[in-house]
């Protein structure tokens, strides 16, 4: 061992400085923390009194108060946390609000009973699944008077006729969404996207610049809708060719990619310009949107969404109670506030996601924004899921797959 | 009750308690588990989750269904090829750092530099995972600094390519290698190496005799952590990958969490068995080439 002149150092020196340098990292961690806190309390509440304001103007009625626990499991940028604090404040409920980014991970949580959530949004035929095998619990519709603020076209969709285990959330499709500055030619139709032969076409020219969906049941069913096949289909031969035509459009993409990345890159228009996406997600793009906020205003109005000629996938996100849930009386007190048409208007004015209770107070330049209400005028065109077995969910997926190690 | 008993008593307490009590939770954490996925994989399980019905005739219908799987062999091949070079890359980034710090470095400065070395790890997996998303991103700092430097003008896409994934892995990974091998090296009788050079051995020579050998267990123990899960990993190609950086794990996570029911059950146990034995085969063949004599069990 070396000889140098701090010999006589003694053993445990090493030690006080491992300490000495733990507290400092810890103590710096914990300053750092407190500054981003604090920064972001100030915001909060600035944010809180905007709503409450806003709320005020219309009347927010308050409810009975419940001296309740809630758990909500949700998606995440799908309500106005600002407001929805501000509901469990003046109801005295202890609030848990949990994200989850996407459905099988939302499903797995719930069939496996591994955390008990009140209250939680799952779409049509998911729902329609996890009802089946008896995961959900009915829905006491005389708890919830704002039902009737829910228009008729939204009440017993094809999945619950009798609404026994869901209530509307929000709805919409699953087009494309562009960034208008990069393809001034525009995108009207999922050819542009799949005609990889045409070497004129939107693909071919934006080799590289284009995304599909990170999610086997949307993609597979744009390329379906393409090809004229039914959205859920599990006949071999159809998949196979929907397998090779996704496998041909593959050397031309940017990748496969989730909401957060698309709803960052649109805009910038980078890495690509061209995302296969869900109408709200691009709203919040085009609108200035925060989950604590309200605007009005746009901001990006070079970011473009269609719902392509050969039609889109429509979607209903629905309020659902799992079986395990421990406060179905507060669960149903939320649903009941949700529906209230005000409170679901701010909530459609927050996130740009519409919620169909609130028309009537969504100020006019989003009510006629065909991005976020789907115009009726689309409904032939438009394709809504079924639930299928996982037998048939095994069939898709093994395509899916051969399309991913393809 | 005399003392003899006493002590034979305290003894069984002891052995119940030192031996017992993790037996026991392996046995409700791993080995009753594993039994369960073993019956969902011959389909010995007709109701997924709360409702179990009991068959008893197994069956091979999930692995067969398994082996026509388009793109298994691929995603497996892939699962192998990204841990084999995590391990190397981790090695290679490894031994000479542990080597500096256990063997060069002043003693007093030791427990510094593995503290310098283990900070990143203080902080989430997850979260080091998004980060370097956004290091590797094409606007992020890597490109920027290559395009500052004019080395490139058009920014490189490392995100959903192999390098990405290989490289995130072998940042994840590092630790599990850098501590076995400091612990071995750490131990290193320097006087041997001494009396290697007093005998005219080059330092090469001396390390390949001396230190390289010595230094097996900890190469063993290292490369075992990080190749173990890393042919599971499926977290990192995720994130940092995309569609042709399918592996394994990504299958296996897709028939439980999309497929579902049964099937999905089942398929996805098979899956799950079979990665087991592969890894059990795969760490036995490794440890008779590189260990030798040496013995874990």
């Amino acid at each position: 061992m070396s000889e140098g002149p701090d010999e006589r150092i003694e053993v445990g020196e090493g030690r006080r400085n491992f300490l000495k340098i733990a507290v400092a990292g810890a103590a710096a961690l914990a300053v750092g923390g407190a500054v981003g806190y604090y920064a972001r309390e100030g915001e909060v509440t600035a944010l809180k009194k905007r709503v409450e304001e806003l709320a005020a103007q219309v009347g927010v009625e308050v409810g009975p108060v419940l001296e309740e626990n809630l758990n909500i499991y949700n998606w995440t940028w799908y309500a106005n946390l600002a407001l929805v604090e501000q509901w469990a404040e003046e109801n005295n409920i202890h609030l848990v609000y949990d994200f989850f980014e996407d459905l099988d991970t939302a499903i797995s949580t719930i069939t496996t009973g591994a955390a008990q959530y009140d209250l939680t949004v799952i779409s049509d035929n998911e729902a329609q699944e996890l009802w089946e095998g008896g995961y959900l619990r009915e829905i006491d519709l005389d708890k919830i008077p704002n039902f009737k603020y829910v228009p008729e076209e939204f009440k017993g969709l094809p999945y619950d006729p009798d609404n026994t285990y869901s209530i509307i959330y929000s709805y919409g499709t699953t087009g494309i969404g562009y960034n208008a500055d990069f393809v001034p030619e525009g995108i009207t139709a999922w050819a542009d996207l799949f005609e990889v032969d045409n070497p004129d076409s939107v693909i071919r020219r934006h080799a590289g610049k284009v995304t599909m969906m990170r999610d086997s049941t949307e993609t597979l069913a744009a390329a379906a809708i393409y090809l004229g096949y039914d959205i859920d289909t599990t006949n071999e031969s159809e998949l196979q060719r929907i397998a090779d035509l996704l496998i041909a459009q593959k050397p031309y993409l940017y990748g496969y990619v989730q909401t957060e990345d698309y709803m960052n890159e649109l805009p910038v228009g980078q890495r690509y310009y061209i995302s296969h996406a869900w109408n709200g997600d691009i709203a919040g793009i085009v609108y200035a949107s925060d989950e604590y906020e309200v605007y009005i205003e746009t901001y990006y109005d070079n970011i473009k969404y269609v719902v392509p000629e050969e039609g889109a996938v429509v979607w209903y996100d629905n309020f659902v109670i799992p079986k395990n849930a421990q406060n179905i009386e507060a669960a149903h007190a939320y649903i009941n506030w949700f529906l209230d048409p005000v409170v679901s208007a701010i909530h459609t004015i927050t996130i740009k996601y519409p919620y169909p209770a609130g028309l009537k107070y969504v100020p006019v330049e989003i009510k006629n924004d065909p991005m976020i209400f789907t115009p009726s005028e689309l409904a032939d065109r438009l394709y809504l899921g079924r639930a299928l077995t996982p037998e048939e969910r095994a069939i898709r997926e093994q395509y899916w797959n051969m399309v991913m190690t393809a | 009750m005399n003392v003899a008993d006493v002590i034979r008593r305290s003894r069984r307490l002891k052995l119940f308690i030192f031996i017992g009590i993790p037996m026991i939770y392996l046995l409700i954490f791993f080995f009753i588990p594993f039994l369960i996925a073993l019956l969902y994989s011959l389909g010995m399980f007709k109701q997924v989750v709360y409702q179990y019905h009991f068959v008893p005739e197994p069956s091979l219908e999930y692995y067969v269904g398994l082996s026509k799987y388009p793109g298994i062999f691929k995603a497996i091949q892939r699962s192998f090829y990204y841990a084999t070079l995590t391990t190397i890359g981790t090695l290679l980034i490894s031994y000479p750092l542990a080597y500096y710090i256990g063997v060069k470095l002043e003693e007093r400065y030791r427990d510094l530099a593995v503290l310098v070395v283990f900070t990143p790890f203080w902080i989430n997996f997850l979260l080091r995972v998004y980060a370097m998303r956004f290091i590797l991103h094409e606007a992020g700092m890597v490109n920027t600094i290559l395009r500052l430097l004019g080395i490139i003008t058009e920014p490189i896409r490392f995100l959903g390519t192999d390098v990405a994934v290989i490289v995130v892995m072998i940042y994840s990974y590092l630790i599990f290698m850098v501590l076995p091998l400091y612990g071995v090296l750490e131990k290193l009788n320097v006087e041997l190496l001494e009396a290697a050079y007093t005998l005219g051995a080059t330092p090469f020579r001396a390390f390949l005799k001396i230190t390289l050998p010595l230094s097996i267990p900890g190469i063993l123990a290292g490369s075992l952590l990080v190749f173990i899960p890393a042919v599971g990993e499926f977290v990192i190609p995720e994130l940092v990958g995309g569609p042709n950086t399918t592996t394994l794990g990504t299958i296996i996570y897709s028939f439980f969490l999309r497929v579902r029911g049964v099937t999905g059950w089942g398929i996805g146990s098979a899956a799950g068995l079979i990665y087991i034995a592969m890894i059990l085969v795969a760490s036995y063949v490794y440890m008779r080439f590189v260990g030798g004599e040496v013995r874990l069990g």
